[in-house]
């Protein structure tokens, strides 16, 4: 039991050292620990709810949409050759590119506003959703498929039965994942591109060189993403625990 | 004696020339809808392909890219490597000592949820603004995926072996040299691939932040300038690195794992 | 060789703790081993089979070293054991070859473990090669063999280090059938040239008996041994004598002793062969 100890361990002499950092450095863009928390109710304020809400809802619209698609492009591609000969190659392509150099040319082509950023966020987040979707189809083992196929189940039983059910913590992956990448996608594009929402939050601290307020923020957001990742993944963890026993 | 009728040049020549070319070949259809698309679809946002790849030409011919590329490389291949360095040992640690693994695990998981997006203005806060920021940024994005590739890869190798080369006497550096390390092999590269694409993304990501250096800094100058052009030249130089970089991680796994299937 | 003594098992135990369904007692274990004691000669051959659950690979596994006895204890040629030794060799079920080396290197493996030097260790490889029928495959990778073929390189690895005594864990019970009878007959081959004792857990009956001096009949929950039989076959041996009229004797008596765990009345015994606990002393081949 003591071994829960451990990570504190590791993580308050972090806390120390990079709190004698910042203080020995007395530099206001380096802030420490206790700036940090202690900036957190300044920033609390009628502004930051408002952006918190703006920049989640265009995540969220693009989000969607990726998932959408992305779960039933990937759940097509895993199981139709056909399908996964066509896409597949763009798909890994987009896996590896850095989807925020094209983050320019889709506020060009859309404007300064809201539904590019959804766009955006769709662009980052539908090949993280699809590819684990494609992967969880795959890793359906093919004997479920012959046994129900051999008790004369047509395709859509086949779906609903064995192959949607057995994909499922596969699915989950990809959701959680495709958060991850949408969460990144707003928050480059607010912050470099077009400053809205949290984006200009954080601008706004930064160009007045209030570092503490900054970190403040980015760990609100960062506390956004662990609660909807963490439970995105417990979530996963529960069907996949049910799947081995 | 027969030689093995699977070779390390078999592995090479499968994986490194076949599987790209069915890359290329989408890429190519790609290309050829663009520039169709282009030529139809008359919009500043959307140059031809042959603008575009005439823009990226230019850039390297007048010598403007050159220097730019350099930095934004160097300092890739600086954090890249540390990041492979902290992911090795980190990984490798984690999946020996039960004690190590409960010290880091929260916070590798932790930094595996948060999107990496969020610490480039926390590290370059830190850093300043400098190429270690930015060695720094990249290290954030590529350490921690390497490091739970690398714990899996160790973990997961085979039990049964293991028990075999206790059976037949091995210490426990044997066993590390001769079963543990060529056994993980085949996943530690497959995370070293992955921190290879988020290395490029923490290069652009973080040259973006700092928009005085390198490829991102480019970009973001032809961005303001509503230079479509010149957005799309950079879009293909990056892919292309992106592409290049991956394609020579693999060849090394290749000529590594060449016995794996 | 002077100082060879045989395997001893003394009143060995070894307790499991079960999840759910599976324990016996209250407090959630159950005995893999109760108390089972053992002598094997400086060259025989001995079996041990029995159900599933009934200890025999755990019991294996403490000969190995690979497992601890919870009481009780191992003793190999007067030693007690500690851990593996090179006195002792084992073959998998599955043949646990490593993947990224070829056949050859891979027989040699025990003997790299051990220090031997390059030359000398492919060269007694290749010996080894010939030995277990593989000659023109020293170069293949593991996956390019057949099962049968990979449990070869198995054995090969095993006698290469040239131990006291064979160790094997099912060694043919992931071959079919066909395959499997070709493996005995190359152990019956192999085995008669050589001068080692063997511990061979099965849970073939035939196998068991064509293959052995001794069978050991262990039952399950707790795994203890109900009988040690005695096979009255010469040696050299072939499948021809599973023709015969005297194996298909020895076989009912076995299947008796295997049945007789639930209870279930035997049939009239025939052979003298069959022996009650305590076990039979030793027996050295002539």
């Amino acid at each position: 039991m003591w071994q829960l100890l451990l990570p504190f361990a590791v993580g308050i002499p972090l806390l120390l050292g990079w709190e004698l950092y910042a203080r020995g450095l007395n530099n206001p863009f380096v802030p420490g620990p206790t700036d940090v928390v202690a900036a957190l109710p300044n920033v609390l304020g009628g502004e930051l709810v408002g952006a918190f809400v703006t920049t989640n809802v265009a995540m969220l619209r693009g989000y969607a949409v990726a998932a959408v698609l992305g779960i039933l492009l990937g759940l097509v591609m895993g199981r139709y050759r056909l399908a996964d000969a066509i896409t597949g190659p763009y798909l890994d392509l987009a896996m590896v590119t850095p989807m925020i150099v094209l983050m320019p040319i889709v506020l060009m082509a859309l404007g300064l506003n809201a539904m590019a950023l959804s766009v955006v966020v769709f662009l980052f987040a539908l090949p993280y959703i699809a590819v684990p979707c494609r992967a969880g189809v795959r890793a359906v083992p093919a004997e479920s498929v012959d046994m129900a196929r051999s008790f004369g189940a047509g395709e859509l039983q086949l779906w609903r039965e064995v192959l949607l059910p057995g994909s499922l913590p596969a699915v989950l992956t990809g959701l959680r994942l495709g958060f991850g990448m949408a969460v990144t996608g707003i928050i480059a594009t607010e912050l470099t591109l077009l400053a809205v929402g949290l984006g200009r939050v954080i601008v706004g601290y930064q160009s007045r060189f209030q570092t503490d307020n900054t970190f403040a923020v980015t760990l609100l957001i960062m506390l956004e993403c662990i609660v909807v990742m963490g439970g995105l993944r417990l979530f996963e963890l529960r069907q996949q625990y049910r799947r081995l026993s | 004696m027969t030689r093995s009728a699977f070779s390390r040049a078999d592995a090479l020549r499968l994986y490194l020339v076949e599987g790209p070319l069915a890359t290329v070949l989408a890429v190519g259809a790609l290309v050829v809808v663009w520039e169709i698309g282009a030529t139809i679809i008359d919009q500043p946002w959307l140059p031809k392909f042959s603008a575009a790849l005439a823009r990226a030409i230019e850039l390297f011919a007048s010598g403007e890219i050159q220097p730019i590329l350099a930095t934004s490389v160097s300092n890739l291949v600086v954090g890249y490597t540390l990041s492979v360095a902290i992911g090795l040992a980190l990984g490798a640690g984690m999946a020996m000592s039960s004690k190590v693994q409960y010290a880091f695990r929260a916070y590798v998981d932790a930094l595996l949820f948060i999107p990496p997006v969020l610490y480039a203005p926390l590290v370059l806060a830190f850093l300043g603004f400098s190429d270690v920021a930015l060695i720094g940024v990249i290290v954030m994005f590529s350490a921690f995926v390497i490091t739970a590739s690398v714990q899996t890869a160790v973990t997961a190798v085979d039990h049964e072996l293991q028990e075999m080369a206790d059976a037949f006497g091995a210490g426990r550096i044997q066993m590390m040299r001769e079963v543990v390390l060529p056994g993980a092999m085949p996943q530690i590269f497959a995370g070293l691939r992955l921190g290879m694409g988020r290395a490029v993304k923490g290069m652009i990501i973080g040259e973006l932040f700092v928009t005085v250096v390198g490829l991102g800094a480019l970009e973001r100058r032809f961005a303001s300038a509503f230079d479509a052009v010149g957005v799309w030249a950079i879009t293909m130089i990056v892919i292309s690195l992106a592409i290049l970089l991956i394609w020579l991680v693999q060849a090394v796994d290749r000529a590594v794992n060449w016995w794996a299937a | 060789m002077t100082d060879r003594s045989g395997i001893s098992v003394r009143e060995v135990c070894k307790i499991f703790r079960r999840r759910s369904s599976g324990a016996d007692q209250a407090d959630g274990t159950f005995r893999a081993v109760d108390g089972v004691s053992l002598e094997i000669g400086v060259r025989e051959f001995v079996s041990v089979i029995g159900p599933s659950g009934c200890g025999k690979t755990t019991l294996l596994r403490m000969i190995a070293g690979l497992t601890k006895p919870d009481s009780g204890s191992v003793h190999v040629d007067g030693q007690e054991v500690r851990g593996p030794g090179p006195e002792r060799a084992m073959v998998f079920q599955h043949a646990s070859l490593l993947p990224w080396v070829n056949v050859l290197n891979n027989i040699a493996f025990g003997l790299k473990l051990r220090g031997v030097d390059r030359k000398s260790r492919l060269e007694r490889a290749q010996q080894a090669v010939a030995l277990v029928g593989l000659d023109g495959f020293e170069h293949a990778l593991p996956r390019e063999l057949s099962g049968g073929m990979q449990q070869r390189v198995g054995l090969a690895r095993a006698l290469v280090v040239d131990p006291m005594y064979l160790l094997m864990d099912e060694p043919f019970g992931s071959l079919d059938e066909i395959t499997r009878r070709e493996m005995q007959a190359e152990l019956l081959k192999i085995w008669s040239k050589q001068e080692k004792g063997a511990v061979f857990v099965t849970h073939s009956v035939d196998e068991a008996i064509i293959l052995s001096d001794r069978i050991i009949v262990m039952s399950s929950r707790p795994g203890r041994v109900v009988a040690d039989m005695r096979m009255p076959f010469t040696s050299p041996r072939s499948h021809a004598l599973e023709q015969t009229r005297e194996f298909a004797a020895v076989r009912a008596d076995v299947w008796k002793m295997l049945g007789g765990q639930s209870g279930e009345s035997a049939g009239a015994g025939t052979v003298d062969a069959v022996e009650p606990i305590p076990p039979s002393p030793p027996v050295d081949a002539a």
